[in-house]
């Protein structure tokens, strides 16, 4: 499960990330914080894979479910900076 | 069954504050007039939006939070499908637990300012706790 060490670190992907909410029952994210969510996006607006962010199956879906909402209310961009 | 909802939409930033007010206020009385019970309105206020709607690029934002049964969720979702001036709505329903979450989260943001501004932060833990006790006795 262990992937640091192999080598090469591909393209802007960001390193996995120690999960923000270590040992804490995340149990409500507002989708209206964008810029918390932010941090689990890339650049072009991507949800990143749980395999960079670090969370827990559960808290990642949480944090699924806050950016899309925060997407429809246009809080985070469908489309982010990098292809506009 | 009463159930704990939020509902925030997008008004039209070029109104003036009046006429924002005024689908503030009607939205208010949706809720109410059904039979829903309001327990707060947040303005975010003006905010510019991730990606333009209805060529619009800035947005007004307003949350509403209040208790209801779930069928009135229909008739609030129908008013602002009406009103031109609302661009765009989400209701989210939250659970007991849920709520509880976004409370402390709110009073930590509220303490984090508090610290900001070493100013007395007992002023501002005092309004939140007669809504939870509400939450509570309901």
């Amino acid at each position: 499960m262990n992937r640091r060490g192999t080598g090469r670190r591909r393209n802007n992907v960001a390193k996995r990330r120690p999960d923000p909410f270590r040992g804490k029952d995340v149990i409500y994210i507002d989708y209206k914080e964008s810029k918390f969510l932010e941090r689990f996006t890339n650049d072009q607006g991507k949800i990143l894979p749980r395999r960079l962010t670090g969370l827990s199956a559960k808290n990642q879906r949480t944090v699924v479910e806050a950016i899309k909402r925060a997407r429809f209310m246009a809080f985070l961009p469908f489309v982010g900076e990098g292809l506009k | 069954m009463k159930r704990f909802y939020e509902c925030t939409f997008i008004v039209n930033p070029g109104l003036d504050d009046a006429q924002i007010e005024s689908t503030v206020k009607m939205a208010q009385d949706t809720v109410v007039k059904n039979g829903g019970e309001m327990i707060n309105t947040e303005h975010m206020g003006r905010r510019r939006l991730a990606y333009p709607i209805a060529k619009k690029h800035n947005g007004y934002y307003v949350t509403l939070e209040f208790e209801a049964e779930g069928r009135i969720i229909e008739k609030v979702e129908r008013f602002l499908t009406l009103d031109e001036n609302v661009m765009r709505y989400i209701t989210v329903m939250l659970d007991k637990r849920e709520l509880a979450a976004k409370r402390s989260q709110a009073a930590l943001a509220i303490q984090e300012k508090d610290n900001e501004q070493a100013a007395a932060n007992n002023a501002e833990k005092k309004p939140a706790a007669p809504e939870a006790a509400a939450e509570k006795a309901e």
